[in-house]
């Protein structure tokens, strides 16, 4: 049998929301699974960047329009290809709703805290009822059991919460958390792979199950080596900046331009005469202050400094080229705008257009597992709040029209936030 | 039972990507097979070690990424290696790989030719910057892919040098797309029959897991500023703090038995709040200083307040919660002496992850395997 995308046979109902949980669903429908995204209208996403006169999301040009939830970047970067419906969980009916669609589903999934999901009486024993191969994922931040677990976090909260922000900062600076939250899309695309060894299981066994993820624990997984370092030695690590035990010169050096840098790891004594060469200073290579790892790592100071007055007089582009027809890793700096149009993105075709009827065209960052006979590719703008509620009611449950009607004009869905005041 | 029983892996990768792709494998119960060079894998130098001495059997990055596998070694460069790396992937449901672009080929071991004597065999190369491109011979570490992928950029003081993340994250990004690449495949192939050729580029994979900065960087033109959230220092560390209603707003600052600013309607909505917010820091201050992180978080977290603790990892290994869970898990050193490193990514209810996994000596499953 011919497969046009890997998952095109698998469906979703899912209660993702904000960055971590969106992106694991999303990551999903990438390689084809139908993804039906539920949402409140009386809490849209938070990734929606919320309504007026209260918007904090970024928009085409800074301007939220009429419908800013619909035009924020954050959401529909990480809802792409997704059908997007209301509901309003409180509702006897709009439960109903639900559970038929986890019926006629593979995977339900939900990053809310751990008190959310009982709350709405969708623990797994209730949907395994109306499914009995049902796949369920929840993802809170201090996953499902232990004292922590209703507790709510956010990458700001992971970030310290998991070791990492003890160790990031400069060497003679505080502690600090990035304002990324890059814990959210490791900790996402973990939870989708828990999906795909579930479905493995499934296909084998016809047996669902239930994934608890702690986004705490998978985040701890990005500092192994210093949980071991301490569980051998205990001893503490401490920040180093961009600094490292293993590599000297490794830093990012100032260049010429804006705020230009480039990114310098040298890796051997060898790489480090190479350098050498390419400053117009081969006496450094065999300098007792610079000869080996140990006595670079002890005057990195001012090898920084020297290496900063080389990198100085060169864009971060000719550094990169210089020092990478050495094979020194090295590269600029980049900017996140600067992606889409970087030369080798572009000869691999990896960003790729979306046009969103709200906000234009776009590239978006790609699928980056290139599979060579069943590619994925991002299936479609991220939906508008509630544009599928009907599509999806009538035809996938078969729910009547007037019946539709009447949860609209209840505020159970719909295309219109409820506001609270 | 384990989920990925049926399975067995060849992973000739070296580094952290590769190898993290076949722990998540290893750890579900897929048969791993991790093939070194003679030699042994460079890998075995990465640490941390034992009193900071390099052993390439007490290798901890080695012992987190390779538990549970086997291990056995060949020369690919031999005639005799060859032969035998191909009797194992005409066996192989998956082959990783991180070798140099075209040096599979140069081997004799494009997909093309695997796929004759295993049609369903998935084939997933992991490199710094992909097969192809300008970029393709280009040489990264940690520190490259945090520049190249923006995220450094964005992170650190406007004043100084852009910072990485510690650890080996993007490594990890790399291996976890490289696992969701080998899994679509095998998802396809239970369908069709038939295996594919998955190609990940770390690169890439770093960038896709910043599509949202990216995009709204696209919107506005350009990228966000350089920054970080600072966190706030109280009696005997510093912890994230972040209100988002008012409601919170008015429980914590009861908690702080201040209800003068509870109620000051200056203070009345998170658009008030974020105007004056310098002047909410310097407020905090004072309060913050006279409770340890435990108690500002078993305080105010309850109380559906985001809070952290600025935990390092002595903390963690004393984490009341991460206890309870049974997170962290142990792994013998050539010594005897057993070290605490991280669990199992998630728990899965029916298939759990496989606890027992000593990591492999050099060449230790030879007579077996072969």
């Amino acid at each position: 049998m011919a497969q046009r995308l890997p998952l095109e046979h698998v469906r979703a109902t899912v209660l993702t929301q904000a960055w971590a949980g969106a992106f694991t669903t999303r990551l999903l429908a990438d390689v084809g699974a139908e993804v039906i995204q539920i949402e409140s209208l009386d809490r849209i996403d938070p990734w929606r960047g919320g309504y007026p006169p209260h918007t904090s999301g970024v928009y085409p040009n800074g301007d939220p329009g009429a419908r800013p939830f619909d035009r924020n970047a954050s959401y529909n970067s990480v809802n792409t290809g997704k059908m997007g419906i209301t509901l309003d969980l409180n509702d006897d009916d709009a439960k109903s709703a639900l559970f038929e669609l986890v019926s006629i589903s593979d995977i339900v999934a939900e990053n809310f805290s751990a008190r959310v999901l009982p709350n709405l009486g969708l623990e797994y024993p209730a949907l395994r009822e109306v499914n009995p191969t049902i796949i369920l994922l929840r993802m809170p931040a201090y996953g499902c059991a232990g004292p922590y677990s209703t507790y709510m976090g956010n990458g700001g909260t992971i970030e310290p919460m998991s070791g990492i922000s003890s160790l990031h900062g400069y060497e003679d600076g505080p502690p600090i958390t990035s304002g990324v939250m890059h814990t959210d899309p490791f900790s996402g695309a973990l939870a989708t792979a828990a999906l795909l060894i579930a479905l493995h299981h499934r296909a084998r066994t016809g047996e669902g199950q239930e994934i608890d993820l702690s986004q705490q624990e998978t985040s701890i997984g990005l500092i192994a080596d210093s949980v071991m370092r301490y569980s051998m030695s205990g001893s503490l690590p401490t920040r180093k900046g961009n600094r490292s035990d293993t590599m000297a010169p490794h830093n990012n050096y100032p260049c010429r331009g804006d705020d230009s840098w480039a990114a310098i790891a040298v890796r051997s004594d060898g790489e480090w005469a190479a350098l050498c060469e390419l400053m117009g200073r081969p006496e450094l290579a065999s300098d007792e202050r610079f000869h080996d790892l140990g006595s670079r790592l002890e005057n990195v100071r001012e090898l920084d400094r020297i290496v900063s007055d080389w990198t100085k007089r060169h864009t971060a582009d000719e550094i990169t080229r210089l020092a990478q027809a050495k094979s020194i890793p090295c590269a600029p700096v980049y900017k996140s705008h600067e992606m889409p149009s970087h030369p080798h993105l572009v000869s691999r075709n990896f960003f790729q257009k979306v046009t969103h009827p709200d906000t234009g065209e776009y590239p978006h960052a790609g699928v980056s597992w290139r599979l060579s006979r069943t590619p994925g590719r991002l299936g479609g703008p991220a939906p508008r709040l509630g544009e599928h509620s009907r599509i999806v009611l009538e035809r996938f449950i078969g729910m009547e029209s007037d019946m539709v009607d009447d949860l609209i004009s209840r505020g159970v869905t719909g295309d219109t936030p409820n506001l609270d005041d | 039972m384990n989920a990925l029983s049926d399975l067995r892996v060849i992973d000739l990768s070296t580094g952290v990507a590769g190898p993290f792709c076949s722990k998540m494998f290893a750890d579900f119960g897929a048969d791993v097979v991790k093939v070194e060079p003679p030699a042994g894998d460079d890998s075995r130098s990465l640490g941390p070690f034992p009193d900071d001495r390099p052993d390439p059997e007490a290798s901890g990055m080695f012992i987190y990424l390779n538990g549970g596998k086997r291990g056995v070694t060949l020369d690919i460069e031999s005639e005799a290696g060859r032969a035998l790396a191909a009797d194992l992937f005409a066996e192989a449901d998956v082959l990783i790989e991180s070798f140099p672009p075209g040096r599979m080929d140069a081997l004799g071991f494009d997909y093309e030719s695997l796929e004759i004597r295993n049609p369903g065999l998935v084939h997933v190369s992991v490199t710094p910057f992909g097969q192809t491109g300008p970029w393709r011979d280009y040489a990264a570490t940690e520190l490259v892919q945090h520049a190249v992928s923006g995220q450094s950029y964005a992170n650190g003081s406007p004043e100084r040098e852009p910072l990485k993340q510690p650890g080996h994250e993007s490594a990890f990004q790399a291996g976890a797309c490289a696992f969701l690449g080998a899994m679509t495949s095998l998802a396809n192939r239970d369908v069709t029959g038939r295996g594919q050729y998955v190609e990940v580029s770390e690169f890439e994979a770093a960038v896709s897991m910043f599509t949202s900065q990216i995009l709204g960087a696209m919107h506005l033109g350009k990228s966000r500023e350089r920054g970080f959230v600072p966190l706030l220092p109280c009696k005997d560390g510093f912890v994230s703090l972040n209100v988002r209603h008012d409601a919170t707003w008015e429980y914590m600052w009861l908690f702080f038995d201040d209800p003068e600013t509870a109620y000051d309607p200056r203070y009345a909505t998170t658009a008030d709040r974020l105007s004056l917010a310098h002047e909410i820091e310097a407020k905090l201050q004072p309060h913050l200083a006279k409770h340890t992180m435990e108690e500002l978080f078993h305080a105010l977290a309850p109380l559906r307040i985001l809070i952290g603790m600025t935990q390092d990892v002595s903390h963690l290994l004393n984490d009341p919660h991460l206890m309870e869970r049974g997170f962290f898990t142990t792994a013998p050193l050539p010594d005897g002496t057993e070290i605490q490193l991280p669990g199992a990514p998630f728990r899965m209810s029916r298939t759990p992850a496989v606890n027992d996994r000593p990591t492999p000596t050099r060449g230790q499953h030879n007579a077996e395997v072969f």
